[in-house]
């Protein structure tokens, strides 16, 4: 244990603090340490017993009686150790009503400050959520906006191929021919292809008659 | 002297002995040596004043007759006794000799 002025020994025992002042003759010509060091037993603060330890020269002039009101103890130290004076157990402090009210306001106020950092927490665990999800929200799109350009670039070959093919089929459309009549090797004179349900242009095309004819010189 | 008993180490009983100290202002006269020191109380008698301090010094003693031997002693020569306890109020506690 750390000692202060004029505190010549302090040490445990048990659950006790036990504190010894001694009142040698160096303190005794310097008459305020003297005073200084029995005000100092006096008080005693953060032990359970205090003593006053003194030479039996000094123990002649030290009135016991005083030591015994105040409850602290006197050692006469000669040949022998001397309890002269038994040392009263001190008490703990009282806490005043002052003192215990400031220590309520510091509790409610430890329990606000407590509550506030668990609301700070809820915040942030959803702050941390949000962020999250701002996160994936963007992921998303960026997929979406790369699927819809696959899509859009599907859709711009699909629309290209049926134009092409519709500008084949009004190109087609264009060239009128009139139905011909083609014979087949197997069909009766007089029946037509168009009779036989082949498409429209088919009908009364001359050039089906030119190709018919051609394939059967060949 | 009143006597108390005293529970002393292995179990024997000693008797503590408390013995008056007696506080006496003697009247020192500093210029005629050979002139008696005399109790304040009587110089007041005799002089009818105060001491004069150029002159005279007053000393306080306090003394006691000592139970151990019946010889009057100064307070402070009970640190040189070993039955020596305590001073308590106007009292010097002592243990007797055990015989």
């Amino acid at each position: 244990m750390p000692l202060q002025g004029g505190l010549g020994l302090a040490f445990e025992k048990g659950d006790e603090r036990v504190a010894v002042f001694i009142i040698d003759e160096e303190a005794v010509k310097l008459r305020g340490e003297l005073i200084k060091r029995l005000m100092k037993a006096s008080r005693g603060e953060n032990f359970d017993l205090v003593y006053v330890a003194a030479p039996k020269l000094i123990a002649t002039v030290l009135d016991a009686s005083v030591f015994v009101e105040l409850g602290v103890g006197l050692l006469v130290v000669g040949e022998n150790v001397v309890e002269a004076a038994p040392a009263k157990k001190r008490s703990q402090p009282i806490i005043g009503e002052d003192l215990r009210r400031r220590l309520m306001r510091l509790e409610e106020r430890i329990d606000a400050l407590e509550a506030e950092e668990a609301r700070s927490e809820g915040v942030e665990s959803l702050t941390e959520r949000i962020t999250r999800l701002e996160l994936e929200v963007e992921a998303l799109k960026d997929n979406i906006s790369k699927s819809l350009r696959r899509l859009d670039a599907t859709l711009s070959g699909i629309l290209a191929k049926v134009n092409a093919l519709e500008e084949v089929l009004v190109s087609l459309k264009r060239v009128k021919m009139p139905a011909v009549s083609v014979k087949e090797p197997g069909l009766e004179p007089g029946v037509t292809v168009a009779d036989e349900g082949l498409p429209s242009f088919f009908k009364d095309n001359p050039w089906l008659k030119i190709l018919s004819s051609k394939g059967r010189e060949s | 002297m009143a006597q108390d008993t005293l529970l002393k180490g292995k179990g024997k009983l000693r008797e503590v002995r408390r013995t008056k100290i007696r506080r006496l202002s003697v009247v020192v006269d500093l210029q005629d040596f050979l002139a008696p020191p005399i109790i304040l109380e009587d110089f007041m008698k005799l002089q009818g004043s105060n001491p004069d301090p150029e002159r005279y010094r007053v000393i306080d003693l306090e003394v006691l007759v000592c139970p151990e031997d019946s010889n009057v002693v100064l307070t402070s020569e009970c640190a040189k006794c070993p039955r020596f306890i305590r001073r308590y109020r106007d009292e010097i506690h002592c243990v007797e000799t055990l015989t």
